[in-house]
């Protein structure tokens, strides 16, 4: 073979690897096989954000959900009189996920801490997906609702405290 | 005041230079690009529209467990299949050189006969000054329409021919009645000065040369090869973008997507879908309302006695001349009822129906198939997508003849609508998203 094409070929065979190694430590495609999580990979816009850049404003229109690939994320409320941070989330963690669900307006404020690379879902794309491949959509939507149940304890634990 | 010497400012400052200097240079190129591969502007659209109207049946085909590209094959192979079937059909029904003489000086004393039946001169009549003043406008009319339907020096002498040699292109019923019309046409006067058509000069007049809409002249028409060369080179482009944005897969959106600042990114995601859900069901709707239409007319115009062929052409220009608003239903009652205007020998699927009163019938079918289309097609396939205003229409349409000649005319309407549609999401998702003030 061509060096160069060989060359080219391990080149993005490497990355496919890479992200697929990613992917699977992500806790919403942990239910997945490696052939499922590249059907989802297709649906990914990759956004990067800059240091203090905001990702989300509360109050508005939430359409899609992210998940860290590199950086970090600060969730605040700016509504409090003094604006509060209610989580700080790092690489694999989701961001936005009540958005896939329906398209209420966001309930905090995301914010990028240093270089961030986010994969986006756009919530439309997910429906048709759903609708292509339903046994994907339901792997993903059955870890959705742990990772919202999950959060939804740790804030009553949060009340219980204070 | 000091200059911001931060390392990130410095580099924040020096890409806001590096991205407005690539938009200085890359806007009037693209712009220039534009202007100069105009032609292929109609490819590509037709193209595109092909494709995002094909792609719920790939969809479908691929939930049904097809892959990508089987799925695109099959459908492609099915559309070429259906379009090649219905080009060749319609080629095969339209009428040849010497039916269209035929046509022609049939229409031409027909349309006449009918004139002079329904508007007798005022003074015979005693009618006042308003019919006088319409009879003075559509003499007028009549008089232009004399010259577009007289034969050329060529079909006349085609014509004397076929009169002379009896050699069987017509019936000898048809032939003796086209010698009958031919002699009447020859003695027809110009109901504006009463003088001879032949001697008034007009018919050499090149302003009375038939035209294509907006001023494509058939004397320009260049030789087949010529013809099908330039139809290759830009209509190759067609089949190429239809069949890469089938199997794009949607990476093109999302590269187009990638290059949106983070601050647009969700309202951009949101407003294209919706303008995609607005569109596309507008679309095809109205290739639904086209096609019903269309199948209301092939099978309605031949149980008044119209011919299959001749129901098939008016089908099919009554049908897409009906995706314009307020002029499309027009222009398809006028080719409906003009056509009745000429038939011979219709055929009788109902003994009432006869030569004379063939008119009355088509004028209901035409009334029925509206009625049906604004009652039930407009209101249920379409909804409120096409609710432009009279004056608007008018606009739209001149503008899209000027711009893009005949097919501007027939498709400025629905790019008018996609216009429309994207323009009110965008606003109302900019106002949503707080990037506008409400």
């Amino acid at each position: 073979l061509n060096p160069f094409w060989s060359s080219l070929s391990k080149l993005v065979t490497t990355q496919q690897d890479s992200d697929l190694k990613f992917l699977k430590t992500v806790s919403v495609f942990a239910d997945l096989s490696g052939r499922e999580i590249s059907k989802v990979s297709r649906l990914f816009h990759i956004r990067n954000f800059s240091d203090e850049e905001r990702i989300f404003t509360k109050g508005q229109p939430g359409s899609a959900f992210y998940i860290i690939k590199t950086g970090g994320i600060r969730v605040m409320d700016p509504d409090a009189a003094e604006a509060i941070q209610l989580a700080l989330l790092g690489t694999g963690d989701l961001i936005g996920e009540l958005s896939i669900l329906d398209e209420t307006p966001r309930s905090a404020t995301a914010i990028a801490t240093g270089q961030t690379q986010l994969l986006a879902i756009f919530k439309g794309d997910f429906d048709t997906f759903m609708q292509q491949e339903p046994v994907i959509a339901a792997k993903i939507y059955r870890r959705i609702a742990i990772v919202i149940g999950l959060r939804l304890k740790a804030t009553n634990a949060l009340l219980k405290k204070a | 005041m000091a200059k911001n010497t931060d390392p990130a400012t410095v580099v924040a400052r020096r890409t806001r230079y590096y991205k407005t200097a690539v938009a200085l240079i890359l806007l009037p190129a693209v712009a220039y690009l534009g202007y100069a591969l105009s032609a292929l502007l109609l490819p590509v659209l037709v193209g595109g529209i092909l494709a995002y109207l094909s792609y719920p049946v790939t969809f479908w085909l691929r939930r049904k467990g097809l892959n990508r590209g089987t799925s695109v094959f099959l459908f492609a192979s099915l559309l070429l299949l259906s379009l090649f079937t219905l080009l060749n059909t319609v080629r095969s029904q339209l009428p040849g050189a010497d039916e269209q003489i035929r046509l022609r000086t049939t229409a031409q004393y027909k349309l006449n006969n009918h004139y002079r039946n329904w508007m007798i001169p005022p003074e015979q009549t005693g009618q006042g000054f308003l019919k006088q003043l319409v009879v003075q406008e559509t003499n007028a009319m009549m008089d232009q329409l004399n010259h577009v339907l007289q034969l050329s020096e060529a079909q006349k002498h085609r014509l004397q021919e076929i009169l002379d040699n009896h050699d069987a292109v017509f019936t000898a019923d048809q032939q003796q009645r086209l010698e009958r019309y031919s002699d009447a046409n020859e003695r027809l006067l110009s109901y504006t000065t009463g003088d001879s058509l032949r001697s008034s000069g007009m018919e050499e007049d090149p302003e009375y040369e038939m035209a294509f809409p907006f001023g494509e002249s058939v004397e320009q028409t260049p030789g087949t090869l010529t013809l099908l060369v330039h139809i290759f080179s830009t209509w190759l482009i067609m089949p190429i973008v239809f069949f890469f944005l089938l199997l794009d897969d949607g990476k093109l959106k999302k590269q187009i997507i990638s290059m949106v600042p983070n601050m647009f990114f969700e309202m951009t995601l949101t407003s294209v879908h919706n303008v995609d859900k607005a569109i596309g069901s507008y679309l095809r709707g109205t290739i639904s309302e086209t096609l019903a239409i269309f199948a209301l007319f092939l099978l309605l115009l031949p149980m008044i006695g119209f011919s299959l062929g001749a129901s098939l052409l008016i089908g099919l220009f009554a049908a897409l001349t009906n995706i314009i608003p307020v002029f499309g239903p027009l222009a398809g009652a006028v080719a409906c009822v003009g056509y009745a205007l000429i038939i011979e020998d219709p055929g009788r699927p109902f003994p009432a129906v006869n030569e004379e009163n063939i008119i009355i019938y088509a004028l209901i079918v035409v009334l029925f198939i509206q009625a049906i289309d604004n009652i039930f097609l407009k209101p249920y396939i379409l909804g409120s997508a096409t609710d432009l205003h009279p004056l608007t229409v008018i606009f739209v349409v001149i503008a899209g003849g000027i711009l893009l000649g005949f097919w501007g005319v027939l498709f400025s309407i629905p790019l008018w609508v996609i216009l429309k549609v994207s323009c009110i999401t965008v606003h109302k998702r900019l106002k949503l998203y707080g990037i506008i003030q409400s």
